[in-house]
């Protein structure tokens, strides 16, 4: 018999390790991602060729036109590095040559290069707090890796390996190419850092030089961006889910975050996974991207399955999301800016990097499909309203049935009248084959909701709820799922915030709420005035944000 | 319920292990594509590179000067093996943190300066 409180504490650990699991993952993000970033020599290391505040400005200081300047463009705003602190130099007790012996890539003993600078600034009086990703400078470089929580660099780092590292602590991984073939390096899998228009494919990107700030790399691709909450849902275009299945569309440059038109669109084609699809970018070369090499339509398609590691060429135990940049494999090895694949043509149509405006058409009747578990209801030949087998047999019943209960030599409604007790069905206008009220009525019912079966009604992206959870809407991207009646009041709050400002502004400026009231900061800037108990409820929900999600590695 | 205790202690040995052996993320190397790209927005033009596991050797010119670099495919390291000074001194501001100088570079004979070309100002990316 096992003890009841050994019991309790063996199922706490449980809880505690499932938790910790997921540590990792937050998304959808935004807020202050906090580094520590710790700057250690060697004992015989000569004078590091940059001070405490040359850091500062690379790493963490808005309008320097380094890394935070980075992030908060490529985010469009959507993440600061508010709390981030550099500390050092400090001298490790330890030679250049004892430090380098830990080994490298492969070596268990590699992270120590790591632990090493992070206990002599503990034993400094620093202490990285446990929310702070711990980012490793040394001088000389003498390794460059990450892992989640942390990173060790040189101190020739650019800020593109930075970011890099920085984005697989909020849990972004690394872009891939549909090429079969391509390896990278050794410890790659097929297709994996091919997409050079995208950061998580450090080092292999366009990348363009800063000089003092080094190399650093393009922005992220639009998945990466979608992923992490980082798009408005406007500018998001979701083929399919208005029943239109030819369209055209304008897609903006990545690039311009502030001009009209969509940065992505998403063309599900997959009835068995509605996180399987394609989306489509357009990318100029400038600002952060103007390493590339020239304008150009993308098309990524993201899927969840194995790797196959380049090594060997095994297959991974586990699947997992990503992207894959549709490129040709030879040749020029250009990104592909039309398609024909698995149901869905995309075709470019005009794009001019002057203007960021790329016009692409997109043609499918794959989100027309039904999602699993459901069926064409058939009524007609082209019904395709989406509804389970069980109903569609019982339609099909129906239509057999259909003449028998006609009113023999027609009636007030034609020859078509139906007898006493049974009414048209009206899936169509055109629809006279007799039925029950009742099945009238369901049809109806059917047809009202006939969108949410289809995979183009039914794909809502990476950040899809679970089941009881809604988007929060606190603003135009917000993904944070809550129950229906905080969004409610969420909703409520947007309406009643100006109200709650204090007239005429006060001690935090124009926005300064009133009395009893405080800035609901769900997202950085969110300035809504609403109580103390608001703002908390937001703050948790944005905590477990991750955890609401319907597929969590989507 | 020995089951779940079973379950819940593999768990946490898991857990355990996983936390003294992180999976550390690798860094992509880059290509010979990208390596020429890099090089072109430096204003050189490539010849040839000769990849070598994480390093790359390039012979390049820049306005007509050959030279040789040593790149680091992981990082963003830049040593310069060989060429005249105009070109190390272009380099030099260019890379002002990367740029590496070599030995051999460091004893080659100092040839006159010419004109250099002023590379355009650095400042951040401008995003409408």
């Amino acid at each position: 018999m096992i003890n009841h409180a050994v019991l309790k504490l063996l199922v706490l650990c449980c809880i505690l390790f499932a938790t910790s699991v997921e540590a990792g993952e937050q998304r959808p993000f935004r807020g202050a991602v906090k580094l520590s970033v710790l700057l250690c020599k060697y004992k015989d290391s000569p004078t590091p060729p940059n001070n405490k505040q040359f850091y500062e400005d690379l790493l963490i200081k808005i309008g320097s036109g380094g890394h935070a300047d980075y992030w908060d463009d490529v985010s469009h705003g959507s993440i600061t590095l508010n709390g981030s602190v550099v500390k050092g130099w400090y001298t490790l007790n330890k030679t250049i040559a004892e430090s380098q012996a830990y080994g490298g890539g492969g070596s268990a003993d590699r992270r120590k290069k790591h632990t090493d600078c992070v206990d002599k600034a503990k034993s400094e009086g620093y202490t990285p707090p446990a929310d702070h990703t711990v980012v490793v400078i040394t001088s000389p470089g003498i390794d460059t890796f990450g892992f989640d929580g942390g990173a060790f660099l040189a101190d020739d780092a650019g800020i593109g390996v930075i970011a890099h590292e920085v984005g697989h602590g909020i849990s972004l991984q690394h872009s891939f190419s549909d090429d079969p073939n391509h390896c990278n390096a050794i410890w790659a899998s097929k297709g994996e850092y091919d997409n050079q228009w995208d950061m998580m494919s450090y080092s292999d990107v366009w990348a363009q030089n800063l000089g003092n700030f080094g190399r650093t790399g393009p922005g992220l691709n639009a998945y990466h961006l979608d992923r992490m909450g980082w798009l408005d849902r406007n500018r998001i275009y979701r083929f399919g889910a208005n029943g239109n299945y030819d369209e055209t569309i304008t897609l903006t440059a990545l690039t311009r975050p502030g001009e009209r038109g969509y940065i992505t669109a998403r063309i599900p084609f997959d009835t068995t996974d509605l996180n399987h699809y394609y989306t489509v970018e357009y990318r100029v070369p400038e600002g952060w991207d103007g390493g590339i090499p020239g304008d150009t339509v993308m098309i990524n398609e993201v899927v969840n399955k194995k790797f196959r590691k380049c090594s060997d060429n095994s297959l991974s135990t586990n699947s997992a999301y990503r992207s894959y940049l549709i490129r040709n494999h030879t040749g020029n090895r250009l990104p592909k800016e039309s398609i024909n694949l698995n149901g869905v043509r995309i075709d470019l149509v005009s794009k001019d990097a002057s203007t960021g405006k790329a016009q692409v058409r997109i043609r499918s009747t794959r989100p027309e499909y039904c999602i699993q578990g459901y069926v064409w209801r058939e009524a007609q030949p082209d019904d395709k309203v989406c509804v389970t087998v069980a109903r569609r047999t019982a339609v099909k019943q129906e239509n057999t049935m259909g003449p028998s209960r006609r009113q023999p030599g027609g009636g007030a409604y034609g020859p078509d009248t139906c007898r006493q007790g049974y009414v048209w069905r009206e899936s169509k206008p055109n629809d006279h084959v007799c039925v029950t009220p009742a099945s009238r009525t369901k049809v109806k019912q059917e047809n009202a909701i006939a969108w949410e079966k289809r995979i183009g009604g039914a794909t809502y992206g990476p950040n899809t709820c679970k089941q009881g959870y809604v988007w929060r809407e606190a603003d135009k991207r917000d993904w944070v799922c809550v129950t229906p009646a905080r969004r409610n009041e969420v909703k409520e709050e947007n309406r009643l915030g100006p109200s709650r400002r204090q007239p005429g502004g006060g001690a935090w400026g124009p926005d300064t709420c009133r009395q009893g009231y405080v800035w609901r900061n769900a997202f950085p800037n969110d300035h809504t005035c609403v109580s103390t108990t608001s703002r908390t409820k937001a703050r948790n929900e944005n905590e477990v944000a991750h955890s609401r999600l319907a597929n969590k590695g989507a | 319920m020995k089951y779940l205790l079973v379950l819940c202690l593999l768990a946490l040995a898991n857990h355990a292990a996983f936390a003294h052996c992180p999976i550390e993320n690798r860094i992509a190397l880059r290509s010979e594509a990208v390596i020429r790209n890099d090089l072109r927005q430096l204003g050189m033009q490539p010849q040839t590179i000769t990849m070598n596991k994480d390093k790359a050797t390039v012979k390049a010119t820049l306005d007509g000067n050959p030279v040789v670099l040593e790149l680091d495919r992981i990082g963003d390291g830049v040593k310069f093996v060989s060429g005249n000074a105009t070109v190390k001194s272009f380099l030099k501001n260019k890379l002002p943190r990367s740029l590496k100088i070599g030995r051999a570079a460091l004893l080659r004979p100092i040839t006159p300066m010419k004109t250099v070309p002023v590379a355009p100002a650095i400042r951040r990316p401008v995003l409408n």
